[in-house]
């Protein structure tokens, strides 16, 4: 794990939320934090590289660009396991495909430009595996907005 | 300015920071670009 120093920790509470729309947004937090703007890119650029951060940008809400979101499941033999992971991710639709102790043994995100796409999506992945899609498309949002505390 | 025109370049706002953000001084200006 990167050591982080308290300037990179501060980088990371202050930058979660309301990054400028300005002509030199950097240079606006920077100034907050009282660092030069040369510094915060540089010091962003190693947060990214040593994977401290994994991307820095705006999230999008699929749903008002006109796409789609939908939760899935699927109950996977074991022995199938990997073969149907390896299938499943295959698709650009699949995001944040996750393992589960239950008989649902495979959890996954489709993330698609129209909202037929989620359909075409699961009827490829259930003619690739053979196996039922359970789909729970979402009923209600719920705005989150986690920002993560960094201890200084 | 037509509708289709503006979403294409809301289109192409996304595309051009899925992967994040420009790490330059004036990044909304090399989107733009």
């Amino acid at each position: 794990m990167p050591e982080l120093d308290a300037v990179d920790r501060q980088i990371i509470a202050k930058m979660q939320g309301e990054f400028p729309l300005c002509e030199r947004p950097y240079a606006a937090v920077a100034e907050v934090l009282g660092i030069p703007e040369g510094d915060l890119l540089s010091r962003l650029q190693r947060l990214l590289d040593t994977r401290v951060l994994t991307r820095f940008g705006p999230m999008m809400q699929v749903e008002r660009m006109g796409g789609a979101f939908v939760l899935a499941a699927l109950a996977v033999p074991e022995a199938r396991y990997d073969a149907v992971a390896t299938l499943v991710n295959a698709l650009p639709q699949v995001a944040h495909n996750y393992r589960r102790e239950h008989a649902f043994n495979m959890w996954f995100m489709l993330a698609t430009e129209t909202p037929a796409g989620i359909a075409e999506a699961i009827a490829r992945i259930e003619g690739d595996t053979g196996l039922k899609v359970r789909a729970f498309p979402k009923e209600r949002e719920y705005f989150v907005e986690m920002k993560l505390a960094v201890r200084q | 300015m037509t509708q289709a025109l503006l979403d294409a370049i809301d289109r192409g706002l996304i595309v051009a920071t899925q992967d994040g953000l420009q790490l330059v001084p004036r990044p909304y200006e090399t989107i733009g670009t």
